[in-house]
């Protein structure tokens, strides 16, 4: 079982060396990283302009729930109906929060508002909200995730089908990175095995620093093993669908372009995730200054540094 | 699924039993990135003396599997052979080396691919990993992209003239010094820019993207005002 897996593993770093991204039906993709300012949300609003210009039907969702600026991003004048009166049982359907963009077929669900303790919704209202995420009638659905390991930012990360993380050559943004892959990991593990009699075995690995913890996911794996082949071989299987796609941001070297494919080994060797470096983007004030004018990067400056690497990205999923 | 200190010198380098030496080259310069002193994607992950055990670890992992002789007596000790197609894969790159053209020869062996790992054979370039390490960042520092000496100084380390260069891509002297320069007012557009640098690139060997990735940068820095 164990080699099968590093066979696999192996396979999947292959992939990623070749720079190949398979070519992709599915719909959700969500934005994250763990750490505020890698520019996720420049990051997800582009991608979502890139995915309409192509001629998809796309909705971008704020999921940085009570900090959400992409209307800004996109240029869209803050209206009066948000994802706070979904959140708050003002209107029954998400899509009723829909708000149209300057591109015909991108529409945005804003999260510009004020409203205390949005942040802290409950779990029956975030199961609720993710449900008619997944109903809307959308060829794309891009989630940009908030910073940090809160659990919304995790499950909103773990329910699509593409999980991109924006990290930028700074040690506190891969720090936050690993946190939140590690975190992530054992979200989706707990979910999974819930009724499980190795749920506390799990629980441990998400405290690695107390006595009898897992300092990593295959010392949990391990322990799993020598009590119960079949259920270590389906976690495996649970860690192997966990693939985040990482893009390195506001690059200004060739050391930090290459810092992407040390993140990806590093990844996959301590922390038994098969992460797959798909990109960068180079630093670029054209970023600050479409952010400063309040209008979308691609059309302001669609031959900017970072729109042509943005574009890339997009392009290389879409084939 | 291992754990990296049981994992053999193959999955350290994360490459297979066949690899070819400039496979093991190219891998182990990543690692040597990865593992190096103040490394950026090692943070948080592991200790100091755990990294510098690893480091230790790739550096015998790089001898053995550059020498013959060590590597067969190794894979005997874990119960594999060189495959035939290994074996072939190699001779295969000798025989692509020796058909290179000399410039490009002369770039491999001088182990100065912009990408960072020696692109020539250990032993015939005399390279050993020493070496190696102070091409990939200790004393000659990787090129900065915003460098607007980038391409130039590529170049220069390389040993290629502009003159070998338009003979080869049929560009002009002048459009090579141009673009070199970031002149690119000077083109007729950017689509020419782009397909100039292309050609430069891939003759003198360095990453395409990478080289495209500069042209951004400078050409934003020299057009004063952001063009839509």
């Amino acid at each position: 079982m164990l080699a099968r897996f590093f066979q696999k593993s192996e396979d999947e770093n292959k992939q990623a060396e070749n720079k190949k991204v398979e070519k992709i039906d599915k719909k959700i993709w969500a934005v994250a990283g763990g750490k505020g300012g890698t520019g996720k949300s420049i990051i997800a609003s582009s991608i979502a302009v890139q995915l309409a210009r192509r001629g998809k039907r796309v909705v971008i969702i704020d999921a940085d729930l009570g900090s959400g600026n992409l209307h800004t991003y996109l240029g869209v004048t803050p209206t009066t109906i948000t994802l706070a009166d979904f959140l708050r049982d003002r209107t029954a359907n998400l899509s009723d929060t829909l708000t149209n963009t300057q591109y015909e077929n991108l529409f945005l669900i804003s999260d510009a508002n004020e409203v205390l303790g949005l942040a802290n919704i409950s779990s029956q209202i975030k199961e609720k909200l993710i449900q008619q995420i997944k109903e809307l009638d959308f060829e794309y659905i891009i989630l940009d995730v908030g910073a940090g390991t809160a659990y919304n930012n995790l499950d909103f990360f773990l329910i699509s089908d593409q999980g991109l993380l924006v990290a930028v050559p700074e040690p506190t943004s891969i720090e936050n990175m690993y946190r939140f892959i590690r975190c992530c990991l054992n979200r989706k593990l707990m979910r999974r095995f819930q009724d499980s009699p190795y749920q506390p075995l799990i629980e441990k690995a998400a405290y690695p620093k107390e006595a009898g913890g897992f300092r990593t996911v295959y010392e949990l794996v391990e322990k799993i093993y020598q009590l119960d082949q079949a259920a270590a071989e389906a976690m495996v299987d649970e860690i192997l669908k966990f693939k985040p796609r990482l893009i390195m941001n506001q690059v200004r070297s060739q050391t930090d372009i290459q810092a992407g494919d040390s993140i990806r080994d590093v990844t996959r060797k301590y922390l038994g995730v098969n992460l797959n470096y798909i990109g960068f983007v180079t630093y670029d004030d054209h970023v600050k200054l479409s952010a400063r004018k309040r209008v979308p990067l691609f059309q302001e400056y669609p031959n900017s540094g970072a729109a042509v690497c943005i574009r890339n990205i997009v392009n290389r999923f879409l084939g | 699924m291992k754990k990296v200190e049981e994992m053999n010198y193959y999955e350290l380098l994360n490459i297979g039993p066949t690899a070819n030496n400039e496979e093991i080259q190219k891998a182990y310069h990543l690692a040597c990135h990865t593992y190096q002193t103040d490394s950026l994607a090692l943070y948080s992950v592991i200790s100091e003396a755990e990294r510098s055990q690893i480091l230790q670890k790739i550096e015998k992992a790089y001898h053995t599997l550059m020498d013959d002789r060590e590597r067969e007596k190794y894979n005997n000790q874990l119960g594999i052979s060189c495959s035939r197609k290994g074996q072939e894969r190699q001779e295969e790159y000798d025989e692509k080396r020796e058909q290179a053209p000399s410039s490009a020869r002369s770039n491999s062996a001088r182990g100065l691919d912009v990408k960072g790992p020696d692109t020539g054979k250990g032993s015939d370039t005399g390279k050993g990993p020493e070496s190696a390490k102070n091409s990939e960042g200790t004393k000659q520092p990787p090129p900065d992209l915003s460098d607007p000496q980038y391409l130039k100084k590529l170049r220069e380390r390389k040993g290629v003239s502009l003159q070998e260069i338009s003979e080869a891509t049929m560009i002009s002297v002048h459009s090579l010094t141009d673009l070199e320069k970031g002149e690119y007012a000077r083109f007729p557009g950017r689509v020419y820019v782009v397909g100039f640098l292309r050609a430069y690139a891939e003759y003198i060997g360095i990453d395409v993207q990478q080289a495209k990735a500069h042209f951004e940068i400078m050409y934003l820095a020299s057009s004063g005002k952001p063009k839509k």
